[in-house]
């Protein structure tokens, strides 16, 4: 059986065409955009919460996202293994759905940035890391305005315990300087999986770093871990 | 009772305030504490800025109006891991005949 990759398409994500074309069109695989007021998620063997302003980002980023009805069966689906993928504004919702810890505030600039960073990939044992390799650096793109992660202290040791701080802004030599953490998240997080590990949410956007012909294909890499994880099982 | 319930249940404005929480970073209180600096109110040496919600709310008595107004401002308004709520004040308001009909 061949794999198919749901997209979620809330109103105002403007990542998700990125995001089925990067899947369908770079790597060749089934993929399906599917609306917001879907709760079938069975034909899906992984799911990813795209990019964008779902809900003009009213309230606060992924606020209202969060109870769109497709979002129970998100849970359902992440509480079972499935791997979901929240890239940007999807890595917000699912800290507002408590998928994940903590929460993406206002970057501490206060301005919006896109632009090109690096990470330092920290942890592969997650369906959407497994083909990266230990402390490597990618460099992906990203957009946004609130993307300064935040967790308290005893959250950020225990997720640290756990290995489950996944992408860490870095300079290009895989160095952490204040210079490298675009948007002031705690401890230069730009990546974090769920206890599970099979959930992931990350501010840069690897669907945009899929085809040389976009700068870089860093991200490429990401997206197919989760096929690999299939084969294997995991 | 049935047929009257509307005109029998009260209807309220409850004021909801959210703000972050202690430690959380609050750039945008920041901005503002660096602007009125620039107007010449040095004496303001720090500021926290948040959210203010004002609902209309239908229910039988103020405690009931209450824990509702706590319920929905710890799932939507406010997002505990970051912010805290406090609601901070319940008025009564009179229904204007043409909506007590319906």
């Amino acid at each position: 059986v061949t794999p198919t990759v749901g997209v979620i398409s809330f109103p105002g994500s403007n990542g998700d065409d990125d995001a089925v074309q990067a899947f369908s069109r770079d790597l060749g695989v089934s993929t399906r955009l599917v609306d917001y007021r879907e709760t079938d998620l069975s034909p899906y063997q992984a799911l990813v919460l795209p990019g964008g302003f779902s809900y003009g980002d009213h309230l606060r980023p992924g606020a209202i996202a969060r109870f769109a009805p497709a979002m129970k069966s998100v849970r359902d689906f992440a509480e079972r293994g499935g791997p979901v993928l929240g890239i940007c504004n999807g890595f917000q919702v699912l800290t507002e759905a408590h998928l994940l810890p903590g929460a993406l505030l206002r970057n501490a600039s206060l301005r919006f940035h896109c632009q090109r960073i690096c990470v330092r990939v920290e942890h592969t044992n997650t369906p959407w890391t497994r083909c990266l390799e230990l402390n490597s650096v990618l460099s992906l793109p990203i957009a946004h305005g609130d993307g300064a992660y935040f967790a308290d202290d005893e959250t950020l040791d225990r997720l640290e315990a756990a290995g489950q701080v996944v992408f860490r802004y870095c300079e290009i030599d895989g160095s952490t300087t204040t210079r490298s953490n675009p948007n002031g998240s705690s401890r230069f997080i730009a990546g974090i999986c769920s206890e599970g590990r099979n959930v992931v949410g990350l501010m840069p956007h690897p669907e945009r770093a899929t085809d040389p012909l976009l700068g870089r294909a860093d991200g490429r890499l990401i997206l197919e871990s989760v096929f690999h994880s299939m084969s294997l099982g995991v | 009772m049935g047929t009257n319930a509307v005109a029998t249940e009260k209807r309220w404005i409850v004021d909801v305030l959210v703000m972050p929480k202690e430690g959380v970073n609050n750039p945008e209180g920041d901005a503002i504490r660096g602007g009125l600096e620039s107007l010449g109110y040095g004496d303001v040496s720090s500021v926290r800025s948040g959210k203010y919600f004002r609902l209309w709310m239908d229910g039988e008595t103020e405690d009931q109006v209450i824990s509702r107004a706590e319920e929905l401002a710890d799932k939507l308004l406010a997002n505990p891991v970051v912010q805290a709520f406090s609601i901070v004040s319940v008025t009564e308001s009179f229904l204007p005949e043409s909506e007590a009909v319906k």
